[in-house]
């Protein structure tokens, strides 16, 4: 009767799970077991899957490969018979690498057994295979040239076309078709670039590695090894713009990489590495030009004195969220700070994201946010973006949603005033207008830096409106009604940065992505370019009464009323 | 594969996006031997418009997914996880070919009963940590645990 106690233990773990969530949205979620019916089940493990994981398990080289022969001839339509050889070579290439007739002989067969359609992927899957091993690697070059001769664009597409029909999908547009002809393309010739390098042969090398990058200029791996040959040659300088590009295509966010630039950039600057941001700088501004170049906003009769607040959450780390940053860069273009104010919380999702912080984190638990990414204008949500090229259609969405709402009547005003001096940041929000009876409204006052530089694994260089602390206790605003409708609020620029590099310090070893290594932490905001976004909440509705955006000046007291 | 237990887990949060649920579950009936084998499968349901990434990736694609026994405990890891052939594709989000699963995905972990372990109701932990992305959306890096009721012979 062992099941019995099961929904007991299910009932307990979810209590603990929920109460967790609530208190910390990055931190580890425990599972809520629920009732077998409350989702689909998986599937079972397929017969063929099962003598597949079986044959894997023997550990005597002869009788793995018969028992994987026999998958093959057991379940010769199975999706598991590529996996079935390519499994056999990997178990003759390290039992017998001397063996070279029946490692030979097993490529040959792992071509020979698949539709001609599959021929080139198959082919550059044993030429990456024998590569990676060190092993012929004359071999690898023919299959991996072979590849390539074997690529037929019409074939490709109708291929994936015909495998979405199976899946029950949409297929992709022609373009996207077309695009991934070409990375795929790309893919092999980087394949046979690397193999060419591993014989020794720079030259044969740069050339195919160069047809790869002109066919997808976003594969960071590919400049990388570009960057390592060409500095070889004592061509330091093109080295330098492979070595960059990669850095910029997110390709390259390792310590190792970084040191490499730095090492190719001091040999060309008098071994210093001054201006070197300033290099990737610009070249991030060529490779990457604006996606949209949005007009400048023209107050319709509507418009009333509401400032809209865009809440975005996204990840330096996350590929979808490109498109919502660059969309909002745009929103900060054709928007006046008396229109729009903009708030980035970065999280750790689906990488680790440095400029995440405890309050960013509290944010998102607020909203429940749980993917990126999200972005809230007045408190309402929406979500989902895109790659770079996407950024036209998420601004045209943005857009629309902004101009709606700056006709909508603003609920109240807020006066806000604000100081930087000595590392501290003092500031007076004042609500005005308020509704007599209104409760649970809350002012809200968020420090942010207007512009932050950072190269994460998306591409994005450039982040603005970065959030770096929020005041007020839990992180969720002041309380205030009509009676007591100002706040103050201090912020100590030491205490939130080394908050922020305290968190991160801790990230590095108890996070939830193991342990890592972040190439930069950007805990330390600029004081010259930091800004103050005030607005005030209704708790419970989540809705945006009004909002103010105050840009500080040092030394100095800033006001907008 | 005869199975003895079955438990279904999913995510919490009633607001959240919770496109994989997992199972686990076990070959055989009964109580097991000392140092005795068990072939533990671990299952995903992926829900239709999501990826669960595989447990290998090329360098630079997504995190991949990870399963491991956890600590403290009278069972041990014994041998290499091994996962269903995963679907290759070349994902915009990467600029790059991805391993991934769509549906569903098994992974089978090789696991025996510790030498120091003793007879009685025990429960097998195992942890999964994965990631999912669609076309336009990331969700966290999640971490989900799962147990199995095994009861273990003198």
């Amino acid at each position: 009767m062992r099941h019995t106690f099961l929904p007991l233990i299910a009932g307990v773990l979810v209590t603990a799970g929920l109460a967790q969530e609530a208190a910390k949205p990055d931190a580890p979620k425990p599972e809520t077991p629920k009732a077998e019916t409350a989702k689909p089940a998986a599937r079972e493990m397929p017969a063929d899957v099962q003598a597949l994981f079986d044959a894997r398990r023997i550990t005597d080289p002869q009788k793995k490969i018969e028992a994987l022969e026999k998958v093959i001839a057991d379940h010769p339509k199975s999706t598991t018979v590529d996996q079935a050889r390519s499994e056999i070579l990997s178990t003759l290439i390290k039992a017998s690498p001397d063996n070279r007739q029946a490692i030979q002989t097993q490529a040959q067969k792992m071509v020979d057994a698949v539709q001609p359609a599959d021929r080139a992927r198959v082919m550059n899957t044993v030429a990456v295979r024998l590569l990676d091993s060190g092993i012929l690697l004359e071999d690898a070059e023919r299959f991996a040239s072979q590849s390539i001769k074997l690529l037929d664009e019409k074939a490709y597409v109708a291929g994936l076309k015909k495998s979405a029909a199976e899946r029950k999908q949409k297929p992709p547009s022609d373009g996207e078709l077309s695009w991934r002809f070409r990375q795929m393309k790309g893919g092999y010739f980087a394949a046979l670039g690397r193999i060419h390098v591993k014989q020794g042969n720079d030259r044969k090398g740069e050339k195919a590695l160069k047809r790869a990058w002109k066919l997808n200029s976003n594969q960071g791996n590919v400049a990388l090894v570009l960057a390592e040959l060409l500095d070889k040659k004592g061509k330091t300088s093109q080295a330098l713009d492979y070595f960059i590009t990669a850095r910029l295509v997110g390709g390259s966010t390792t310590a190792e990489s970084a040191r490499k630039i730095e090492a190719a950039y001091r040999k060309t600057h008098r071994d210093s590495v001054d201006g070197l941001e300033e290099l990737l700088d610009a070249h991030y501004r060529k490779k990457f030009p604006p996606m949209v170049h949005p007009d400048a906003y023209r107050p319709t009769a509507s418009r009333s004195s509401r400032i809209v607040l865009a809440e975005v959450f996204t990840g330096s780390g996350c590929p979808p969220c490109v498109s919502a940053d660059l969309a909002f860069d745009a929103g900060l273009e054709r928007y006046t700070r008396q229109e729009l104010a903009v708030i980035m919380y970065h999280l750790h999702i689906p990488r680790p994201d440095p400029m995440t912080t405890e309050d960013t984190q509290s944010r998102a638990s607020y909203y429940a946010t749980n993917g990126v990414p999200t972005y809230i204008i007045d408190g309402e949500r929406d979500s989902g973006g895109g790659p770079r090229e996407y950024t036209p259609v998420t601004w045209d969405k943005v857009k629309s949603k902004i101009d709606k709402r700056l006709e909508a009547p603003a609920v109240a005003e807020i006066a806000l005033d604000a100081v930087e001096l000595g590392g501290k940041v003092n500031v007076r929000a004042e609500a005005r207008n308020l509704q007599p009876d209104g409760k649970d409204l809350r002012m809200h006052v968020v420090l942010v830096e207007e512009s932050l530089r950072y190269s994460g694994e998306n591409g994005i260089r450039f982040h603005a409106m970065v959030a770096r602390s929020i005041g007020g206790p839990k992180r969720e605003g002041f309380e205030i009604d009509a009676t007591k409708p100002a706040v103050e609020h201090t912020f100590e620029l030491a205490g939130i940065s080394a908050e922020s590099k305290k968190h991160l310090d801790d990230y590095e070893v108890n996070g939830r992505h193991g342990k890592i290594t972040f190439l930069n932490k950007t805990h330390e905001a600029d004081p010259t370019r930091l800004g103050v976004v005030a607005f005030v909440q209704d708790h419970k509705t989540q809705s945006i009464l009004q909002s103010r955006y105050l840009r500080l000046g040092p030394a100095k007291v800033s006001q907008a009323r | 594969m005869e199975r003895s237990f079955l438990l279904w887990v999913a995510l919490a949060g009633a607001a959240a996006q919770n496109p994989i649920t997992w199972k686990i579950e076990r070959s055989g009936r009964g109580p097991v031997e000392p140092k005795a084998r068990l072939e533990v499968v671990v299952t995903a349901a992926i829900e239709d418009g999501w990826r669960l990434y595989s447990i290998t990736q090329p360098p630079g694609g997504p995190i991949t997914t990870r399963i491991r026994l956890l600590k403290d405990q009278p069972f041990v890891q014994d041998g290499r996880i091994e996962g269903q052939p995963p679907l290759r594709e070349i994902d915009r989000n990467f600029d790059m070919e991805v391993e991934y699963h769509e549906g569903s995905a098994a992974f089978q972990v090789p696991v025996r009963v510790a030498e120091s372990a003793n007879a009685g109701p025990e429960n097998l932990r195992i942890e999964t940590i994965f990631q999912s992305c669609n076309e336009k959306l990331c969700l966290p890096p999640k971490t989900v645990r799962l147990e199995l009721p095994v009861e273990l012979k003198k």
